[in-house]
């Protein structure tokens, strides 16, 4: 079933964080609302789930209209960023618990239940207490919780934030297995790029309360929309001639060769799989480059530096911008 | 050398005992009171050399003055504690959950048993209703009136440290009604706080004597009261029996929140799963 949002707005007092946004959910598809703090993307997933009254607009559940429906009644699968597990009862207990509220009998709330923990990899879990489970078995538990009552639509706000980069990383890998067999239509919120590319087929850029671009996530990180859809998916150079490009598009210019930009380099950075060179373009203006080999560039150089050429392509071919005005 | 090595041996044996005479001398005060009156409640005799002998005569004789107060004051306690607590419940969740005027004016008025003298409620409550004076209905309601605040605390901690926002959002959007998430998630999981209430107030209940002496009468005189005319008006080995009388009262309750207490928490078990045998999961 899709979920189609219409012409969405919120206002708190006068102050408006969302306006007259338009999207529509497919089962199957994972959408990462991707933004800034305070770029209204958790208010849009708890408006959607319910948790908060739009000003204006609609969400509808297939053709059903659900905007006036209360959160216990729009069957939305919800995982929180604390997970927002019961303490009080096991794995079981909580996978099942939106059947209990429904009056599903004990033994197929049983079958439901297992089959719900086979899902998210975790079967024979279900007498195990919440408090001896790691943070990603609890994530998948809060999943299997959620997927339990066969909602509409599967909500996960921030789903790892709070993490450390270790494990954040598996988790991601974890995560995008599991949302990868679902077939209905997720959303998730969060404010990393990587987790967005990594978990979702389609990215929603927000910002200030409006949808900048929406998209495959290579699409808007490759094609953004604008200078600010650009620099809310990474660094991005603005170069001579209004171009735009990524740090990764840059390499230095061999003698002989045209240079696009000249930088005066202020600080060298190894980051392991390439270098990061920062300085300034002789208007002043802020450069990143990101290069597989900087190995003799030191503060106060002078860079000189091209477009970067891609595998495969001929060497007066060069990467495009990602962006001309 | 030798001198430095000496000054330093004799600052820590100074140290240490200063521990503990520190440590224990709390204890001694609490105890060593109670361990003159127990020995006192089995001696023969006790006058200006000390108790001497041992005979359970005193405590016989303690049961037969005190007897009827106890079976008074068990049951005025376990009536008091089930209606603190059951009071307490909602008002807990009231005072957590709602930030309206009414949790702000009800927050101080709570709390006012503990500051306001039990003599003076017990007047208050007198005045206020006449008709109930000399019956045992004037009593519960100042014992549950006095304890509500030691009830309504343990529970407002928890219900504090749960984030009770947080789950009853959860609650709603797994399709709980108001009542399922009060019966299933919030009454759970205040369940050992209400408990260790409720505990709480039988043991107040049980020593209480302030508003007991006020409020008592013929028929219904708690255990407290007894205690006192013991103290009074006999002699000082009974009065020491019926001191035991009370602590063996109070013992099976503490013994019994301490118990609780540590416990560790279980989850409840719904006996749902049992590892998966074949059959590939489908969601749809």
């Amino acid at each position: 079933m899709d979920v189609t949002l219409e012409g969405l707005t919120k206002r708190f007092g006068i102050q408006e964080v969302l306006r007259d946004v338009d999207l529509q959910f497919i089962g199957g598809e994972v959408t990462a609302l991707l933004g800034p703090s305070g770029s209204g993307k958790t208010t849009l997933l708890n408006m959607i789930a319910g948790l908060v009254a739009p000003s204006k607009g609609r969400v509808l559940m297939g053709s059903r209209d659900v905007t006036a429906l209360p959160i216990e009644a729009r069957n939305v699968g919800y995982v929180f960023q604390s997970h927002a597990l019961f303490p009080h009862l096991d794995v079981a207990g909580n996978v099942g618990f939106a059947l209990r509220v429904r009056g599903v009998g004990r033994r197929e709330r049983r079958r439901r239940t297992e089959e719900m923990l086979s899902f998210v990899d975790l079967p024979g879990f279900g007498v195990r207490a919440i408090e001896t489970l790691s943070g990603g078995q609890r994530q998948r538990v809060a999943i299997a919780r959620a997927l339990a009552a066969e909602p509409a639509i599967l909500l996960l706000d921030e789903p790892l934030s709070a993490l450390d980069p270790e494990l954040r990383a598996r988790l991601r890998q974890e995560l995008r297995a599991l949302l990868e067999r679902l077939r209905v239509p997720t959303v998730l919120v969060t404010h990393d790029r990587d987790d967005a590319f990594i978990l979702a087929d389609r990215v929603v850029l927000l910002h200030q309360g409006s949808i900048l671009q929406q998209g495959a996530p290579e699409k808007v990180y490759r094609h953004p929309v604008s200078e600010e859809a650009a620099r809310l998916l990474g660094a991005a150079n603005r170069l001579p001639g209004n171009k735009l490009c990524r740090p990764e598009d840059l390499a230095i210019a061999a003698a002989g060769e045209q240079a696009l930009v000249t930088m005066q380099v202020e600080r060298v950075l190894f980051l392991g799989a390439h270098w990061r060179v920062t300085g300034r373009a002789p208007d002043g203006s802020p450069i990143i480059a990101d290069l597989a080999d900087a190995q003799g560039c030191a503060p106060g150089e002078a860079l000189r530096l091209r477009l970067r050429v891609s595998p495969g392509q001929a060497a007066d071919q060069p990467r495009v911008p990602i962006l001309q005005f | 050398m030798i001198l430095h090595r000496a000054r330093q041996v004799a600052t820590d044996a100074v140290s240490r005992c200063l521990e503990a005479v520190l440590a224990w001398i709390p204890a001694l005060l609490l105890v060593a009171p109670l361990l003159l009156l127990a020995i006192g409640a089995f001696s023969e005799t006790w006058d200006s050399r000390g108790p001497r002998g041992a005979t359970l005569a005193s405590i016989e004789m303690a049961w037969r003055f005190a007897g009827r107060s106890a079976a008074f004051s068990l049951w005025i306690a376990a009536l008091s504690a089930a209606m603190a607590t059951l009071l307490a419940v909602p008002a807990a969740f009231l005072l957590v959950r709602e930030a309206s005027w009414v949790a702000s004016l009800l927050r101080p008025a709570l709390s006012l048993p503990v500051v306001l003298p039990n003599l003076l409620l017990a007047m208050g409550l007198m005045l206020a209703f006449p008709a109930l004076q000399g019956g045992w209905l004037l009593l519960l309601a100042a014992y549950v009136i006095q304890c509500l605040p030691y009830a309504l605390w343990p529970m407002v901690t928890a219900l504090m440290l749960l984030d009770l926002q947080t789950l009853e959002s959860a609650g709603r959007v797994l399709g709980a009604d108001a009542r399922q998430r009060f019966l299933w998630l919030v009454l759970p999981n205040i369940a050992r706080p209400a408990a260790v209430s409720a505990v709480t107030v039988f043991i107040l209940v049980l020593a209480e004597s302030s508003s007991s002496f006020f409020l008592a009468s013929g028929a219904y005189q708690p255990f407290g009261v007894a205690l006192y005319n013991a103290f009074q008006d006999l002699d000082l080995r009974i009065a020491a029996a019926t001191t035991m009388l009370l602590l063996g009262m109070l013992s099976p309750a503490v013994v019994l929140l301490e118990l609780w207490l540590s416990t560790p928490r279980r989850a409840a078990s719904t006996r749902a799963a049992t590892p998966m045998r074949g059959a590939a999961a489908r969601v749809s």
